[in-house]
């Protein structure tokens, strides 16, 4: 038997992880699947940074919170200023966020907010599917907080990858191959090419190739003698991976017991709890931290009910949410529980997800739990963050934020 | 002077949207500047409008096209996509499937790059029933055998039980075997841009994203025809201009009386019955034939194999929504998977990346059933209403779509060119004179062989050209989208010669962004080639990506099922990460 046993392996569980065995308690982290965290971008928001009420888009910088710092300092792969990063995407956006992954190029660290002499960054232009130097500085150039700043995005020729069967490559498969001190080295002796041509350039923006087992972009930087940097790019980028790598770091760091696998479900045994695997392994624990993800990461499953009835209407009402794990109570939002919606195959689709829904269930719908976690309803000894908690934005520097006061607060009432 | 006369009898509602004032308005005399005049101002650009524009292009009229949003917007681009042979009204009228079956095979000659073959496969149940109707319906797809061959079509089959069983696994249900016929698939969508870019390339003006505002009488010049000022507005630049015509062709599908009233005309006369039909699009081929089956309600519907995908359909209900934005519900597409899964049940496994609806123009008829109205077409001389030379194209099928241009053409021709006649039947629609080797195309330029086939399956012999670009810029090699997959080059292309202007343009054209991925990886991608090869701004290429995304996330969601949800919170939280997110389109 142990203090605390935690499930999910994304930002939320590794920072209750990290947080309950920094309080002293012994502490297992169950890992299953990947889930929102592993295809995280690298930008660090408190809320969604395009909701104008949003956290991470005044340029002063919210609040962030003390236990998530010092999990992203267990992490060692991130960077969260005094003010905003400004990132820039294959999207052909310039987006405030209020941290960064360090392999990203932050452009507010060229152009200082509130400073229009800004600078030209150069954009190595190759042929590369998926890296369009010329149409990706054309859309920079337009972008209000680019140009606010005096920022400039020039494209220069430069072959900066070395065998002809990369083009093709995933961004993930490249930055893997900068890993490789030999191969970085090369990198920065073609960008020194570049730069030796002439021009005044104050940093190096890269399509997201700089490294998975770390972020390279300091090195590279270095070598270079310029501030280099990834832009944000497709989804299941070398971010997320860089993420698992330094989730796994700072685990064995932590002396966290690491198992492999899937959570069954979870009930009640003499005062304590007991978490039972697919395979037929079973945790017991004095608290249960639950960071299982939401939607997205597999957490929480969306049911219509029609899918396993092959006749012609389901036969009886069900609940349009449910979670993986059995045991762990009825999906709430708003802080209530979900209620039988008026059809024999739930909630109406059209109701619940972007772009009909304002506040999409999708996105919301979870295990209701308080301010520190702890779960409201069903088992005593439950916590609940990240994706898996009801009313949470999803974003990365919240799940932190509450997987850090869930784990704290468990190791605590253990 | 009165030019409309207005016959609308007292306390009758005026027709579509216009309100009275504006049919006032329409009975002056516009003597206003004109711009270019023309022979003929087509005004819609669906498969109608289109294929009018063509024929009267080929027989050397000055034409002008006006489409409110693109091509194919409406019921032309969100059909089950067939060329079909009109079986169905073999009893009732079997003139109309010998012109269906032998336009069919007329379409096969000019568009070959773009039909592929459907085998239907009908199970029939177990039975006294069943064993009946299987030798009704192997006797009636024998009279039907008659016309095949017009369309080089394969003749009817009889199964017994295993037959059925061992072409079609995934069919459950005990059966007294089944019957196949042989159908063509089109993608309705290029069918009408190759329509409208033949008749740009001879000679015809033509306009999308550009509304009709008013159709006015032109000032009389002496001994000359009565001729009619068109006025449009770009919708995109809100630029106004306005053409003169001698001649005007209403070809607006269900939004016929809405256009009818901008010209004064009685809305009456173009009277339709607006039916909305959806299909559930699936990522990939899930039967080998396509299946014919029944609904709750005994309608047929069908499950079939589409280009590299799946479609479920039709639905056919009484539409009183907005044409300009007509979307599916997820009621509709429960009804269609609950039919389906009856004699298909692994439908339920699939998954749904989407959904289309669109709204028929049907003739209008009171008091009968949705299914049984006619499927004809008509066309309405406005000479009766006061306004000569004034038609308007009403119904239609995209099976019949050049019978149908033949005919308004042929009348039209009347007038403009007596001594022309139509060779729409003949002369290959632009990609079709040859159909050029995918294979050998692929490992000329270094593509995949998927990629190829799918080019070609787009542009025939067009293909050529697009591939002719990465000479020149090889980095247009690149793939934009990986679904379907789609090369930047063809994205310029559709945009320099295919007159995209939007990402939803694009993919219309090209079926970008329209696959399992939702988009994510190839919309903003697209608006910013879009952007840069029209000359709009960055952000307003980006504008464009967030549009196409909540359009389609829109058409999506109705069909949300267990595997699609986690889908949908991944597009969203992507499109969020590097997008960012507004609200509804």
């Amino acid at each position: 038997m142990i203090d605390v046993a935690v499930v999910g392996g994304g930002a939320a569980g590794v920072a209750a992880c990290v947080a309950a065995a920094a309080a002293g308690a012994s502490t297992s982290i169950v890992l299953g699947g990947s889930g929102a965290s592993a295809l995280s971008c690298g930008a660090l928001d408190v809320a969604p940074w395009e909701d104008e009420r949003g956290g991470s888009r005044g340029e002063e910088g919210a609040e962030v919170d003390a236990g998530a710092l010092a999990v992203l300092r267990a992490l060692g792969i991130y960077d969260v200023g005094a003010r905003p990063a400004l990132l820039a995407t294959t999207a052909g956006i310039v987006r405030p966020a209020r941290g960064r992954d360090a392999a990203l190029l932050d452009l507010a660290s060229i152009a200082p907010a509130g400073s229009t002499g800004g600078g030209a960054v150069l954009l190595p232009r190759c042929d590369q599917h998926g890296w369009d130097a010329t149409a990706l500085a054309r859309a920079w150039n337009d972008a209000p907080r680019a140009r606010a700043r005096g920022l400039t995005f020039v494209p220069v020729d430069a072959q900066i990858t070395r065998y002809r069967e990369e083009r093709t490559l995933r961004d993930a498969e490249i930055a893997e191959r900068h890993d490789d001190r030999d191969r970085l080295a090369w990198l920065a002796d073609r960008l020194r090419d570049v730069l030796a041509r002439g021009g005044d350039f104050a940093a190096v923006l890269l399509p997201p190739w700089l490294g998975v087992a770390a972020p390279r972009a300091r090195e590279l930087g270095e070598r270079v003698g310029l501030p280099c940097g990834e832009c944000i790019g497709h989804l299941a980028g070398p971010s997320g991976q860089r993420f698992l790598r330094a989730r796994d770091r700072a685990i064995d760091a932590a002396r966290v017991d690491r198992i492999d696998g899937w959570a069954r479900a979870v009930e009640a045994t003499d005062g304590a709890l007991r978490v039972e695997l697919e395979d037929g392994r079973a945790i017991g624990a004095s608290r249960v931290v639950l960071a299982c993800g939401g939607v997205l990461g597999g957490g929480v499953r969306y049911d219509p009910g029609d899918a396993r009835f092959a006749g012609a209407m389901p036969s009886a009402a069900r609940p349009t949410f449910s979670f993986a794990i059995d045991g762990i109570g009825e999906p709430g939002i708003h802080g209530r529980p979900l209620e039988l919606a008026g059809s024999l195959f739930g909630a109406p689709p059209e109701g619940i997800a972007w772009p009909l829904a304002d506040d999409p269930l999708l996105e919301r719908v979870g295990l209701l739990a308080g301010a520190e976690g702890r779960a409201l309803a069903g088992l005593p000894g439950l916590y609940a963050c990240g994706d898996l908690a009801a009313d949470r934005p999803r974003t990365f520097l919240e799940a932190l934020a509450a997987g850090a006061r869930a784990g704290a607060r468990a190791a605590e009432d253990r | 002077m009165r030019l409309f006369v207005d016959d609308a009898s007292p306390g009758s509602e005026p027709a579509g949207r216009a309100p009275r004032d504006t049919a006032r308005a329409a009975m002056t005399v516009d003597d206003g500047g004109t711009g270019a005049s023309y022979d003929v101002a087509v005004v819609g650009g669906g498969v109608n409008g289109t294929g009018v524009a063509r024929d009267l292009s080929l027989r050397g009229l000055k034409v002008v096209l006006f489409e409110r949003h693109d091509f194919a917007y409406g019921a032309s681009g969100n059909s089950s996509g067939m060329i079909h042979g009109g079986v169905r009204y073999l009893l009732t009228a079997p003139s109309v499937t010998r012109d269906s079956c032998l336009d069919s095979g007329y379409i096969q000659r000019i568009a070959p790059h773009l039909l592929f073959r459907i085998p239907f496969l009908m199970p029939i149940p177990a039975g006294a029933r069943g064993r009946v109707l299987i030798e009704l319906m192997d006797a009636y797809l024998g009279a039907y055998d008659a016309y095949v061959p017009l369309k080089r079509g394969e003749l009817h089959t009889r199964l017994d039980p295993s037959d059925l069983a061992r072409l079609e696994p995934g069919l459950v249900g005990s059966s007294s075997g089944g019957v196949t016929f042989d159908e063509w698939g089109v993608d309705g969508a290029r069918l009408c841009v190759l329509n409208a870019v033949d008749a740009r390339e001879r000679g015809a003006t033509v306009y999308t994203h550009t509304t009709v505002e008013a159709i006015r009488r032109a000032a009389p010049e002496d001994g000359a025809r009565a001729a009619y000022v068109v006025q449009a507005r770009d919708r995109l630049t809100q630029r106004a201009l306005r053409v003169r015509a001698t001649h005007v062709v209403n070809a607006t599908g269900a939004w016929g009386p809405i256009t009818a009233a901008l010209g004064a005309l009685p809305g009456k006369r173009v009277r339709v019955r607006p039916a909305k039909g959806v299909h559930v699009v699936y990522d990939r081929r899930l039967s080998n034939y396509a299946i014919l089956t029944e609904a709750i309600d005994g309608r047929q519907i069908f499950l079939e194999p589409w280009e590299n995908m799946s479609v479920i359909g039709t639905t056919d209900d009484d539409y009183y929504g907005d044409l300009d934005d007509v979307v599916a519900t997820s009621e509709e597409v429960r009804y269609l998977v609950q039919g389906i899964a009856r004699v298909f049940p692994s439908i339920r496994e699939g998954r749904a990346i989407g959904t289309t609806a669109g709204v028929r123009p049907t003739l209008y008829e009171y008091g009968r059933n949705e299914d049984t109205l006619s499927r004809e077409h008509a066309i309405i001389d406005h000479a009766a209403d006061g306004a000569p030379g004034v038609y308007s194209m009403i119904g239609g099928k995209l099976a019949s779509f050049r019978l149908f241009a033949q005919q308004m053409t042929d009348r039209l021709a009347e007038d403009l060119a007596p001594s022309t006649r139509c060779t729409t039947q003949e002369r290959p629609l632009p990609g079709g004179d040859r159909v050029p080797d995918a294979l050998s195309l692929a490992s000329r330029h270094e593509l995949t062989p998927v990629t190829a086939r799918r080019l070609v399956y787009r542009h025939g012999s067009r293909a050529a050209q697009i591939v002719q670009r990465l000479l020149r810029r090889p980095r247009e090699a690149a793939v934009a989208c990986a679904c379907e997959p789609v090369l930047e080059a063809e994205v310029r292309y559709t945009v320099s010669a295919e007159m995209a202007r939007t990402v939803d343009d694009v993919a219309r054209r090209t079926r970008l962004g329209l696959g399992a991925c939702g988009g994510m990886r190839c919309a903003a991608r697209c608006g910013q080639i879009v952007a840069e090869e029209i000359g709009l701004s960055p952000r307003e290429g980006a504008d464009q990506a967030r549009r196409f995304l909540a359009r389609q996330a829109r058409a999506r969601i109705v069909a949300l099922g267990p595997q699609q949800a986690r889908q949908e919170a991944l597009s969203v939280a992507h499109a969020r990460a590097t997008l960012g997110l507004k609200g509804r389109p």
